[in-house]
């Protein structure tokens, strides 16, 4: 079990390592810098500018430099937003976005859950049909599509739910909490019905049903535990899933968090907010990879010893 | 063959003929302003402006099958610069096997758990936003089931007897990866490659959505959908047509190579 748990810290250092790296030597490969501008500056002040950011010193100094600064918490400055340094824009952003992305977990788990059981339970039925469907679509339609007609329809044609913005009106979330849920919602309910139909036919479930145990019993207490084990082994994939939409979904809705501050960063060439963000996103999956491997471990004897 | 995945074909060909056909297809120019038409006019068959007018007078229908080309077009040639970096990978991994392969595979589960979509932008930010580099981009992030697929398919295939009967003849490790083990992997490549080409053309779009991705004037699908959602008020049919056109590519790519992996799986 120590084992188990040490190997995984160590790749997952090593991961966010290898991400720190690749990203900070892409960047500074790159031709022109982030301090290029329309109208060339003055000499001395961009010098002085080059000294501040310590674009002069060698690479490899720069590397360990960030290294060290990212090890203390510290993302440099943001070369778009002036006096602000990356972590505060981070920090700015993060919890926006960890409450978007949280209530669509859990609306995906919930309604992607429900609808598994259903269509496991009535296997073959006209409901089951229906969520095949919609699962099929929620998996080939993409946020930057659902959400603007969502958008089209409940605000501009219904005028139901606000098109957008940030104002804490908790209406505001509804539509930008469907759009990052739907495409996990649809592999949660595939994932769920397929591993509930197995498991509906093994020996122990036939079991129960033979000691007279009601169908709700049966159906909770004996066939969910074990087909919730590929459900949660995909919620690694899913947090990098939420954390990809969640960038097209702040973008559309205008929502500040920290998948904004990415895009604008991507189209003013900011460096450190771009580099900043990035780590925060390999922070963000290789932790939820993390803790999936433990849940992973606790639910199966077998991984554990494996 | 299923009937989804005989629907999924169906609509794959669909869309691939009428893209290839598009400048036959619509007699206006994608990127043409047409003065003669009404700005932002709805979808009729008065003009030939079938699916409408966009903002600017450029006709949705010629634009549509114009960006389909290059979503398409962006999709198949990443799909295959990931095909080749997968299949090398995994060959030499499986075939080489041992400490090499222990330490390729493990490089793989590292790479797995990067945001790599995030190593993309970064790098079209960087390098500037190049058709050819994203696509080589797109391509490169999407190797890694492929090398792993490949990878377990050489380790099976090394034991085999023919391959045992290839080495006594005399011939050398290269030989018989080219001449006994890449033929033999066909059918599993051909599955993936098909579930990799909605991974791309979806990841281009995304790219391009967010303005990082093809630029104006070409435009692919992505673009389209996002310049459509900037109008969709006034013009709703050139937000409607692009994405209608998108999710049914993906979702016929989708129903088709899922149909393969399920006939393969049957054997």
């Amino acid at each position: 079990m120590i084992y188990f748990v040490v190997r995984r810290l160590a790749a997952a250092v090593v991961t966010l390592l290898v991400l720190l790296t690749l990203a900070l030597f892409l960047m500074r490969a790159a031709p022109g810098g982030p301090l290029d501008r329309e109208r060339s500056l003055p000499p001395g002040i961009e010098a002085a500018l080059v000294a501040q950011y310590r674009l002069d010193a060698p690479l490899w100094q720069q590397y360990l430099d960030y290294l060290g600064a990212v090890l203390r918490g510290d993302l440099g400055p943001s070369f778009q937003y002036e006096g602000y340094r990356v972590s505060e824009l981070i920090a700015a952003g993060l919890p926006v976005s960890l409450l978007l992305g949280a209530l669509a977990l859990v609306c995906s788990l919930l309604v992607g859950g429900c609808a598994g059981i259903i269509a496991a339970v009535r296997r073959g039925g006209v409901l089951d049909r229906i969520v095949s469907v919609t699962v099929l679509a929620g998996m080939s339609v993409p946020g930057f599509v659902v959400a603007p007609l969502l958008i089209l329809l409940f605000a501009l044609t219904l005028d139901v739910l606000p098109a957008g913005g940030w104002s804490g009106d908790a209406r505001e979330l509804v539509l930008p909490v469907i759009t990052l849920a739907l495409p996990q919602l649809a592999v949660v309910a595939r994932l769920l019905r397929a591993e509930l139909i197995e498991v509906l036919d093994s020996p122990h479930v036939l079991a129960a049903r033979g000691r007279g145990l009601p169908q709700w019993r049966v159906l909770l207490y004996h066939a969910l535990p074990p087909a919730l084990i590929p459900v949660i082994s995909y919620l690694g994939p899913a947090a990098a899933g939420l954390v990809t939409g969640s960038v097209v979904v702040e973008q559309i809705f205008g929502i500040p968090g920290i998948g904004r501050y990415f895009v604008q960063g991507a189209l003013n060439r900011d460096y450190t907010l771009v580099l900043g963000v990035v780590l925060l996103y390999g922070v963000l999956i290789v932790s939820s990879n993390l803790i999936v491997d433990a849940l992973y471990g606790v639910l199966d004897p077998r991984v554990r010893h494996a | 063959m299923s009937a989804p995945m005989r629907l999924g074909l169906a609509l794959l060909l669909a869309i691939v003929l009428a893209v290839t056909a598009g400048p036959w297809l619509s007699p206006h120019a994608p990127d043409a302003i047409d003065f003669s038409a009404e700005w932002g006019g709805p979808p009729t068959l008065a003009d030939g402006h079938w699916f409408g007018t966009d903002s600017l007078g450029r006709d949705v229908l010629a634009r549509t099958l114009a960006g389909g080309r290059l979503s398409l077009l962006l999709g198949f040639a990443a799909t295959l610069v990931s095909v080749v970096i997968g299949v090398a990978y995994g060959a030499i991994a499986g075939y080489v096997g041992g400490r090499v392969d222990q330490w390729m595979m493990r490089l793989v589960d590292v790479l797995y758990a990067l945001p790599f979509m995030f190593v993309v932008i970064v790098l079209m930010v960087v390098f500037g936003r190049h058709p050819l580099l994203l696509f080589v981009a797109v391509g490169a992030v999407n190797w890694l089931d492929m090398a792993r697929i490949v990878r377990g398919q050489t380790l099976a295939l090394r034991e085999r007897g023919f391959v045992l009967a290839a080495r006594l003849a005399g011939a050398g490790p290269w030989a018989i990866v080219r001449r006994h083990v890449l033929p033999n992997l066909l059918s599993p490549v051909v599955v993936c490659a098909t579930l990799t080409v909605p991974q791309a053309i979806l990841a281009e779009s995304f790219l391009s959505f967010l303005g990082l991705g093809v630029q104006e004037p070409a435009a692919s699908w992505g673009v389209l959908i996002s310049d459509g959602a900037r109008d969709m008020e006034l013009t709703p049919w050139a937000l409607a047509f692009p994405a209608l056109f998108l999710v049914l590519t993906l979702l016929a790519l989708q129903l088709l190579g899922e149909g393969l992996r399920a006939a393969q799986a049957r054997g």
